[in-house]
């Protein structure tokens, strides 16, 4: 039976299609019926079957979300490849020894080096010399800092002399 | 396989892709399910996948039989028997050596040493949570919660599932079960859910545990009696949020990714360090332990409903054998003992206070007063530090270095080196964190949830990144894969 044929079944008993029940096929959407309309088993061609409605907006609604995270997980993918090629060729040195972990160390590298070529691996790296920085930073360092914030002290023009300074803490010294 | 590195992604990824497109052929979904779950445990040590697959037998067919059979006694023959080989395997694997060395040491100090049938095993991972939930399936289908499963995929992957098989949560089978049953669905509310949880719990795990291992607990419990107080004091502060981060940040990606394939675990944490009395502790510590140990131990010993004496006694031997699940050795037995004294000591506080509030009368009670935000303060600092006290227990190597530890916060001549900014920010952040609104990540997730998937791949992918950026080189193993 097709769907028009169903919708004909449904118009002249007079239901409403938009209840609580719909035929459902694999790949192929269709119209509601409502649960009391009964068929004969022998009314419904081969693959169709009677299901809750709540069943195919769920099924639909997965499918959906499903494609969804596919598609975010590979743009997840793309930015960790572009921004995180170091890690990346870290990572995949502890892969078992085999010809395939060979070539992905090797595919790794390459892709890294191009990565650096193109200075995308520096995000990385700055963010990284900052967390350093803040790690290797003491309480005068912060009390410089806060001071700094504060205003409790002039601060000197921004110069390349203070280099040794911890970068977490440099923005603030340079700005005053 | 750990969680936070490149095999388990690409392994996450192949299994969301493939258990997806099987969504409609239920079996055959939770036979792929099985399988992957069997190889990423045989990723550790696939020696042990033939243990994994006995438990999974043991139990699948004494929840069979007691399903079928009709008399109380046999039922109960049944579930004994199948708790006694659940344990067996645990009792073998895990405290075979631990009861063979005290059994040793204990005969030598009375003169009567022999040589005795060592053995060197070893532990296999996650078996003290595949074998809870094991027993958890049994008594649940004796006590009638759930159904006797006739599937056996359905128990082998109820046990074997790969977010919880090594760390927990502790799945219940009446909450785990019927859900293998239906038809997996995924909503975008579960991918909300589930991203927030995952990247807080990479966060937690790969950022503020691991730093704090490496930088701080590590160097202060190798050897504490060099360490003055104050790095003693941040050592043990330090401890508990990294256990906190480590333990709880698993549990947050093992429920991330069970949502991302369409399963709903039950929180496992909620915030601990908040706690105003140890029992609010152990009702948002490693809730899914608390509550197996609640239900299967504490209940079965007759809880609180045999009088004051056997309440305390089975508050006692709750955390006692709690303690003793953890590991085996002597400062896991003074660490459940701790707590176990404190619960009893609470609570009979607690009593002693009620007993004078007045009836009726309109006045507020002692305990009204008591609790007023003040005392409430004083709660979670004595909770916390208490706490902390037994957390050093935990963490050290030796009941020995541990009272060596406590020793030292004597000791505030010796300088203190590891008192730094980074670290006591760590610290500090995490702790506030606990105090922050509880339902937190849900509104975070009720925002991402309605993001269309280009911006949802942005917020995985930087956050990802940014994880990765600030967190320390290597992954180290979860503290809790060793128990």
């Amino acid at each position: 039976m097709t769907e028009e044929q169903i919708k004909g079944v449904a118009r002249s008993t007079g239901t409403d299609l938009r209840d609580d029940t719909v035929l459902e096929q694999a790949g192929a959407e269709v119209g509601a019926l409502p649960e009391h309309l009964e068929f004969e088993n022998t009314h419904l061609s081969e693959g169709w079957e009677s299901v809750p409605r709540s069943y195919a907006r769920l099924e639909s609604e997965t499918h959906r979300t499903t494609g969804r995270v596919w598609r975010a997980m590979t743009i997840a993918v793309l930015i960790l490849l572009f921004l995180n090629a170091d890690r990346l060729a870290r990572m995949v040195q502890s892969l078992p020894v085999g010809s395939w972990a060979d070539t992905t160390i090797v595919m790794s590298q390459t892709w890294e080096e191009e990565m650096q070529r193109h200075e995308l691996t520096d995000i990385s790296t700055k963010i990284r010399a900052n967390v350093e920085a803040f790690h290797d930073a003491d309480w005068d360092d912060v009390q410089a800092w806060l001071e700094t914030i504060l205003g409790d002290t002039p601060v000197p023009e921004a110069s390349d002399t203070h280099t040794d300074e911890p970068l977490s803490l440099r923005g603030s010294t340079s700005t005053g | 396989m750990l969680f936070p590195t490149f095999e388990f992604g690409l392994f996450f990824l192949i299994v969301f892709a493939v258990s997806w497109e099987l969504r409609r052929e239920l079996s055959l979904r939770k036979l792929f399910l099985v399988a992957a779950s069997y190889f990423f445990y045989g990723w550790w040590d696939w020696r042990f996948l033939a243990l994994l697959a006995l438990s999974s037998l043991i139990n699948f067919a004494a929840g069979w039989l007691v399903g079928r059979t009709q008399t109380p006694l046999s039922q109960k023959l049944t579930v004994g028997i199948a708790v006694t080989l659940n344990l067996c395997i645990l009792g073998f694997f895990k405290y075979y050596g631990f009861f063979l060395e005290s059994l040793d040491d204990a005969m030598a100090a009375l003169g009567l040493a022999r040589d005795l049938p060592f053995l060197h095993v070893i532990l296999p991972v996650g078996v003290s949570f595949f074998t809870f939930q094991g027993i958890s399936y049994v008594v649940d289908v004796y006590r009638g919660h759930v159904k006797a499963s006739h599937s056996i995929l359905n128990v082998f992957l109820y046990i074997s599932f790969f977010p919880q098989l090594v760390a927990g949560p502790i799945v219940r089978a009446a909450h785990f079960l019927p859900q293998l049953d239906e038809t997996p669905r995924l909503t975008r509310a579960m991918v909300g859910m589930g991203t927030v949880l995952i990247l807080t719990g990479l966060l937690k795990k790969m950022v503020i545990a691991n730093y704090l291992a490496t930088q701080l607990v590590d160097p202060v419990f190798f050897d504490p009696s060099t360490r003055g107080a104050g790095d003693l004091l941040i050592g043990v502060y330090g401890y508990a949020v990294q256990i906190y981060c480590d333990f709880s940040g698993y549990s947050d990606i093992a429920i991330g990714i069970a949502a991302l394939l369409g399963y709903r675990f039950t929180a496992n944490f909620n915030q601990p360090y908040r706690s105003a009395s140890l029992q609010d502790f152990w009702r948002r510590w490693h809730i899914s332990l608390s509550s197996w140990l609640r239900d299967y131990l504490y209940i079965p010993l007759g809880g609180s409903r045999k009088g004051p004496i056997a309440t305390y006694r089975n508050l006692f031997l709750t955390m006692f054998l709690g303690g003793l699940w953890h590991g085996a050795a002597w400062t896991f037995v003074v660490w459940g003992t701790l707590h176990g004294t404190m619960l009893g000591i609470e609570r009979y506080l607690t009593r002693r206070l009620n007993a004078f509030a007045p009836k009726d009368d309109g006045t507020p009670s002692i305990i009204e007063r008591l609790s007023g935000s003040t005392m409430h303060l004083v709660g979670i600092i004595w909770t916390f530090h208490f706490v902390c006290l037994a957390w050093i227990f935990f963490r050290a190597e030796s009941i020995a270095l541990a009272w060596d530890y406590i020793k030292g916060f004597a000791n505030w001549t010796t300088p203190n080196e590891l008192v730094t900014p980074f670290l006591v920010t760590l610290i500090a952040v995490t702790l506030l964190f606990q105090f922050t609104p509880s339902r937190l990540g849900r509104w975070l997730a009720e925002g991402i949830k309605e993001f269309p998937s280009p911006m949802l791949g942005a917020i995985l992918g930087f956050g990802i990144f940014f994880i990765w950026a600030i967190a320390p080189n290597g992954v180290a193993p979860f503290i809790y894969f060793q128990f």
